[in-house]
């Protein structure tokens, strides 16, 4: 266990960062973060790192995109141009709505300042003296106390003119979304932030080029930012050590559904389910038939040995036919109706749908919703599943963004590993579950 | 020059052309809903979506090569869509792979899901986009055939639910309807209010399947709404002008230019059994692009109601129909010793340069002073130089003394594509590019390239970096103190325009490398501001795009139609008149003994004063040539739709000099044509793309100035048009415009409704108020007649008795 | 009227957020007031909004309607927005909705006559581990309802108290982690 990699939270090595002070009374306050090394990093990183040193060592960590899609950070650093004279943007993708992920709300409601130490090291990096964090409109304590923070940042020093003596400004803003999971999709985010319609823009132009405001941004979600002030603090080597090859550091990993105890768990990457179910999560509570792994998009896998001795990170989910996405668990109980499951998820990504595109419109939100309705109310006909995995093909890899995709991931789980379910719904003209009432 | 491979086909592109575009130059065909040329590419119906490979570079930066030495083409892991990707050196595209064409019927298919099958009841059917995409692309056999009772039926669609229902009659204003449940969401009309006029008033409402188009300025603002009736590309933006008035097959279509104003935009004229039922915008690259205004699309419909079809005498006071023949010994009998001087020979303001080369050699025969045409302006516009629109693009910084957007709205299209930056396009084979991916949605204008003045405020002025109102009358102050700031000397005062804007303007001016002045009717009303606008041009070097209020005036004035003696269309002299196309004002007739109109239509002045009133063709039913307003020759071709015995100028031109005794220039169209040719030299065998005709000319400008205190605004739309109830209801009443203070002194109350009588006729006018513009203005529209003036006026309550 | 008249500090302080010449994007922190202090946003207050910005009112209902959370028809003075997404389904939200329309007697875009309630059923809230989730207008999220914790809710607020007083009895009936300890 004390030797190579990192691949348990029971390896007496790996310490807890993200989430150390996430619970904690008071833990949101400049005076708390201050008391816990708070600032340091960013103390450190403006006094003696230049910003190129900064997005060098995050590539070295080997940090990955936390917002599902797994993109290097430091690569994606290094796409910002240099000296160009632009004002540039660094902006944190707080719209956390990606069914099954709840680890980013935790990070801004308990430990904001983490959130801006971050925010003020990535702005740094990619030469931003603005940055704007795009919070979901929903999270309300989240949006409080983070504004809350940003006052206080502001009023001590730590946000504005001149941070730690290094001549680098920032400011912070906060934007409040308004219920539309379409804009955690980069460039539709940027078109809300802009106050247009949050349709996905055309990529290239990317973000690094001109985005924001038509200027050069970069986006991160919140934990892959709140992760770069562990690796400056820490160094890339620390954060190396834990996980595989390519997937490294800690990850926030999520367990919603009949678990004993779910809830949000740092956990070195490459971590198994079946320590993140039953170490951490302290078993389930009914049984179960399937597991989501990766958020509501990923592709659902059956819930057995296999399975649970599975490494939670990018390759091995990859190899297993899904993909660890944001690293929201969801388990799904034996008594729940697959059919009724990826019934409620497209209906979701239906309802999410920006309208931009002929796919992810007419093929998501109009036909699958109808399609998939039609056989969990028992009346599908022989043929129906075909005809829908003849849709898949026809909308998967097709649409403008990646939302159309997530629509069609777990319907494709589902029939790989569930595909009886579909039949006997056919076959048998209802939904062969018995609805029990969930609540007894 | 990326060199790439489509297929079987090696084609060179220029750099930044899409894939969709390339695909259409190697001659290969690619189905595409969203992309339309001059709209930015968005990449969202993805009915383009090919198979992209292309080579790439290896650490040592030469190709990377497969075992053949051949760089190896590394395919896109998914199909990407033509439109928005970019040509790149070495590409391969493949349009015709199994998995292509199965994605374009997947994708068609998803189009049809919720497309109402209402085809046989739709304008847009035989000339839908959708319909011929899914002929073409949605039968993918393997997909879309299914076995019953041992025979295989084609099928359209899988989709067996319910389709989405929505508003089929919402009515955007009274040209424009919106049939919701044929949108196919392809958002070319969201996208060209945005882009092109710069108007935001249509976006899309809900999101996802909900998604609809919709909008809160309804009745859409008349003035460029149109177009989207042409590039959607179903029928889901239908003319309401024309609905279910055929089918598109049934129309003739006719290929001519609008002599509505003198941008001479191409259009189309479809008619039917004799009545022009639609105009479309033609495309002409280097003119109108694919865009023409609401005037001179729906303004169609006097045209075609209350015809003149046969000669109305005079008999006992009354205009009774007689036959050409009594007509021809009528005019005889008066014409019988008449002087050559006494004849005055007016012509419309939409004459042909045909039309008006005859006018002006039958006035020089017979030595009249008595000759013009309709809006001659007091500055001759051929005096001005012309530049090509699309020079316009090449400009650093433009300068406008007008309304382009009601004087020329084509050019105040061309002005929006000059705030954006953008130059034009490439050509290929194939024309246009379709997806342009220079473009994009929301593109910053560049309000600092440009400064506008205006005795009002125009649609132009909040784009402009500078804008100013000055109060009617003071243009030439305008002109003659950039001018002077120019020339590094002290100027006047200009009111209500601060020195220092003037100082911003000459500054930026000077610092462009290339400029433009644009100026309109007002400064041609104006010798003196004109005369500077010409010397500017010559002295620092501007282009410059005059726009005259008279459409044929260039060519007509370089055909020897520019009288600067005075004694044209506006001022009484001569006894014996002819005048075609229009009706002179009530003055001119009042002091002939002989009054003979070629008219389209009988209006309330000529039922009054004619003597003899001879059916005219409309400038949709000529033959023959114009030069617009960058000295472009354009031909104009005939719609069927002439009454029988409807004259040109050319034909009642001849008939009344044959009343004369006289021999006319020409006795018909190809005559005038050939007797022209051989007089100018006009380009007439020229493609018209490089077809211009920029006679060097110093004719001498008209003198007078004007003196009344109603200044006459340009529009884009014409008296004529009023004719139609559909324009009166889209326009409502005239609005006379006052200055708070100004309205106040003259006891005129906002909303009120007064008579405004002028030289030029007699309007019921509801009195709006606007701080915008100086104290002292008074403006009511010139629906084309005197546009640019300042007239003597009378105001009455329609109670009585004066305001 | 107009909405904003005696707001012009407030937006003064929004305005700051963005850059002068790209005043558009405060168009969703001025729907969010008019939806938090009027309950839906109208015509009226669309046109307003544009003036304001500077665009049309089509861009702004372009934009407004985009949004779950604007609301185009009145809603009452406590909008109730139930979770209905996988994990909160999982854990009966379904049976939630339904106690709470059979309760309050109104469906979706209704108002009960009393002017208090509202219901909407919403996408995934994101808060998974304590299904079903209920939002309250916009404030912070009601975790792990139940039957009883439903009836307590709208006893409390048929009441008057303010929502971070009542209490809701029992709770998530399992235990939930959110601390990495």
């Amino acid at each position: 266990m004390s030797e190579g990699f990192i691949v348990s939270g029971h390896d007496p090595r790996f310490e807890r960062t993200l989430y150390a002070h996430v619970g904690r009374p008071d833990a949101h306050t400049l005076d708390y973060y201050l008391g816990h090394g708070g600032y340091e990093a960013a103390r450190k990183a403006l006094a003696s790192m230049t910003p190129d040193e900064v997005i060098e060592e995050v590539k070295r960590s080997g940090l990955r995109g936390r917002g599902g899609a797994g993109f290097p950070t430091g690569l994606k650093w290094s796409f910002m141009p240099k000296d160009d004279g632009q004002q540039h943007y660094i902006i944190m993708n707080a719209d956390e709505s990606e069914p099954g992920s709840f680890k980013d709300r935790y990070i801004l409601e308990d430990d904001p300042h983490q959130a801006i130490e971050g925010m003020i090291l990535a702005g740094y990096a990619i030469r931003a003296t603005k940055g704007y964090i795009y919070i979901r409109g929903e999270y309300r304590r989240a949006y409080d106390r983070l504004v809350a923070a940003i006052e206080e940042a502001y009023a001590r020093g730590y946000l504005g003119k001149n941070l730690f003596g290094s001549g680098f400004d920032f400011d912070l803003y906060v934007h409040r979304g308004a219920g539309a999971y379409i804009c955690g999709e980069e460039t539709a985010l940027m078109n809300s932030l802009e106050g247009l319609r949050a349709n996905p823009r055309l990529k290239p132009p990317f973000p690094a080029q001109k985005g924001l405001f038509g200027k050069p941004t970069t986006i991160n979600n919140v934990e892959t930012i709140a992760s770069v002030v562990h690796i400056v603090a820490r160094g890339s080597d620390w954060f190396a050590q834990m996980g595989y090859d390519k997937s490294k550091g800690m990850k926030l990993y999520q367990v919603s559904g009949p678990a004993v105890r779910p809830g949000v768990y740092e956990l070195p990457m490459g971590t198994t389910f079946r320590e993140l179910i039953y170490d951490w999560a302290g078993g389930v509570r009914e049984p179960i038939k399937a597991l989501i792994p990766g958020g509501s998009s990923t592709p659902m896998l059956p819930f057995n040995d296999d399975t649970l001795d599975t490494p939670m990170d990018y390759e091995h989910l990859a190899e297993k036919g899904s993909m660890l996405g944001t690293g929201g668990v969801i388990l799904i109980p034996e008594r729940a109706c697959v059919v009724d499951v990826i019934w409620n998820l497209v209906r979701f990504y239906g309802h999410e749908s920006c309208g931009k595109c002929t796919p992810c419109r007419e093929g998501v939100a109009g036909w699958l919703v109808k399609l998939l309705g039609q056989i969990e109310r028992g009346r599908g006909k022989p043929g129906d599943l075909e005809l829908i995995e003849d849709l898949l093909d026809n909308i998967e890899g097709k649409s403008f963004c990646p939302l159309a995709d997530a629509a069609v991931w777990p319907v494709r789980g589902a029939l790989r590993h569930f595909r009886h379910e579909f039949e006997r719904h056919i076959e048998e003209g209802r939904c062969p579950l018995e609805k029990k009432g969930f609540w007894g | 020059m990326p060199k790439l491979r489509i297929n079987d086909r090696e084609i060179e592109v220029p750099e930044g052309t899409s894939v969709l575009d390339a695909i259409f130059h190697a001659g290969y065909d690619v189905p595409y809903f969203c992309s339309e040329r001059h709209l930015s590419p968005i990449g969202a119906c993805r009915m383009c979506l090919v198979k992209v490979g292309a080579p790439r570079k290896g650490k040592d930066g030469d190709w990377i090569r497969d075992e053949a030495g051949n760089p190896q083409i590394f395919w896109f892991p998914k199909l990407m869509a033509a439109c928005t990707t970019r040509a790149t050196e070495g590409m391969v595209v493949d349009t015709l792979a199994d998995e292509v064409r199965k994605a374009q019927a997947g994708m068609v298919e998803f189009h049809l899901e919720n497309h109402p099958l209402d085809c046989p009841t739709c304008d847009k059917g035989g000339a839908c986009e959708l319909q011929d995409r899914s002929y073409e692309y949605g039968l993918f056999e393997k997909y879309y055939t299914q076995t019953q009772n041992g025979l295989k039926t084609v099928l359209y669609s899988r989709f067996e639910f319910t389709k989405r229902h929505a508003d089929k009659h919402h009515k955007l204003s009274e040209f424009v309807v919106l049939d919701r449940e044929r949108c196919i969401h392809c958002k070319r009309c969201v996208r060209y209010f945005e882009e092109i006029p710069g108007e935001e008033v249509l976006d899309f409402i809900e999101r996802g399947n909900h998604t609809f188009i919709g909008s809160e300025e309804i009745p859409l603002p008349a003035g460029f709404s149109g177009n989207i009736t042409d590039i959607c590309p179903v029928g889901a933006l239908l003319d309401l002008t024309a609905r279910f008035r055929a089918r598109n097959w049934e129309f003739e279509k006719t290929p001519t230019v609008d002599m509505n104003d003198a941008f001479g935009a191409a259009i189309w004229v479809d008619s039917r059994s004799g009545r022009i039922e639609r105009i479309r915008a033609r495309e002409h690259p280097e003119t109108n692009q694919i865009w023409i205004s609401d005037a001179a699309r729906f303004g169609h419909g006097w045209a075609s109601r209350d015809r003149l079809t046969e000669p109305l005498l005079r008999k006992d006071g009354e205009l009774v129909p007689v036959s050409l023949a009594e007509a021809e010994a009528f005019l005889a009998e008066r014409l019988s010793g008449a002087k050559g001087e006494e004849v005055g020979l007016l012509l419309a303001a939409d004459a042909t340069l045909e039309e008006g080369y005859a006018f002006a050699e039958a006035a020089r025969a017979l030595k009249t002073p008595h000759f013009g045409f309709e809006n001659a302006t007091r500055y001759p516009v051929a005096n001005l130089p012309a530049a090509r629109y699309e020079e316009l693009l090449e400009a650093e910084f433009a300068l406008v003394i007008g309304d382009p957007a009601e004087e020329m709205p084509n050019l105040y299209l061309r002005l929006q594509e000059f705030l954006k930056g953008v130059t034009p396009a490439p050509r290929y084979y194939h024309g246009t590019p379709i997806a342009d991916l220079r473009l994009e949605e929301h593109m910053p204008r560049r309000r600092e390239r440009l400064a506008v003045f205006a005795p009002y405020p125009t649609r132009l002025h909040r784009f402009a970096g500078v804008a100013g109102v000055y109060p009617p009358g003071s243009v030439g102050a305008l002109v003659g103190a950039l001018f002077a700031i120019l020339n590094g000397k002290r100027p006047e005062p200009v009111p209500g325009v601060p020195e220092a804007e003037l100082r911003r303007v000459a500054e930026r001016f000077l610092a462009a490398k290339t400029r433009a002045v644009v100026v309109g009717a007002e400064v041609l009303e104006a010798p003196a501001a004109a005369q500077a606008v010409a010397d500017l041009a010559r002295a620092k070097g501007a282009l410059v795009f005059a726009m005259p209020p008279a459409a044929g005036a260039r060519g007509l004035e370089a055909v020897g139609l520019w009288n600067p003696k005075g004694r044209g269309w506006e001022e009484p002299g001569a006894g014996l008149l002819l005048a075609f196309g229009a009706t002179p004002p009530e003055r001119v007739l009042a002091a002939a003994r002989l009054r003979v109109l070629a008219l389209s239509h009988l209006d309330p002045r000529a039922r009054a004063q004619a003597d003899l009133v001879l059916p005219a063709k409309t400038f949709y039913e000529k033959r023959g040539y114009t030069v617009n307003a960058e000295g472009r020759v354009l031909e104009l071709r005939p719609a069927p739709t002439a009454p029988l015995g409807a004259m040109d100028g050319i034909e009642a031109l001849a008939f009344w000099l044959r009343g004369m005794g006289r021999k006319p220039p020409a006795g018909h169209y190809r005559e005038a044509r050939e007797r022209l040719h051989e007089r100018h030299k006009l380009p007439l065998d020229l493609p018209e793309e490089v077809a211009f005709w920029r006679p060097k000319l110093r004719l001498a400008a008209r003198p007078g100035e004007d003196k009344g205190e109603l200044f006459l605004a340009p529009t884009m739309w014409r008296a004529r048009m009023l004719a139609d109830p559909r324009v009166r209801a889209a326009l409502g009443p005239p609005r006379l415009r006052a200055h708070p203070e100004t309205a106040r002194r003259l006891g005129l109350d906002p909303g009120a409704t007064v008579e405004v009588e002028t030289g030029y006729g007699r309007w019921e006018a509801r009195v709006e108020l606007d701080p915008a513009l100086a104290e002292g203005a008074l403006v009511l529209p010139a629906w084309g007649r005197g546009a640019g003036r300042r007239v003597a006026y009378r105001l009455r309550v329609p109670a009585g008795g004066e305001a | 009227m107009g909405f904003f008249d005696d707001k012009q500090d407030w937006l003064e302080i929004v305005f700051r957020n963005y850059p002068p010449e790209n005043r558009r994007a405060a168009v969703m922190p001025l729907l969010r007031k008019v939806q938090q202090e009027e309950g839906h946003v109208s015509p009226e207050r669309i046109r307003e909004i544009a003036e304001i910005l500077g665009t049309t009112a089509t861009e702004v209902r372009g934009v407004m309607s985009f949004y779950s959370y604007y609301q185009a028809v009145p809603t009452g003075k406590y909008h109730l927005q139930v979770c209905a997404t996988l994990s909160c389904k999982l854990a009966g939200a379904e049976e939630l909705w339904d106690t709470l329309r059979a309760e309050l007697g109104v469906g979706p875009g209704e108002v009960t006559p009393d002017g208090l309630f509202s219901i909407q059923k919403v996408e995934c809230l994101g808060s998974c581990h304590t299904a079903p989730v209920v939002q309250v207008n916009d404030e912070p999220y009601l975790e792990c309802m139940n039957r009883e914790r439903l009836r307590a809710l709208l006893e409390g607020l048929r009441a008057g108290k303010p929502l971070e007083e009542i209490e809701l009895p029992g709770d998530c009936g399992h235990e939930v982690r959110k601390e990495g300890a």
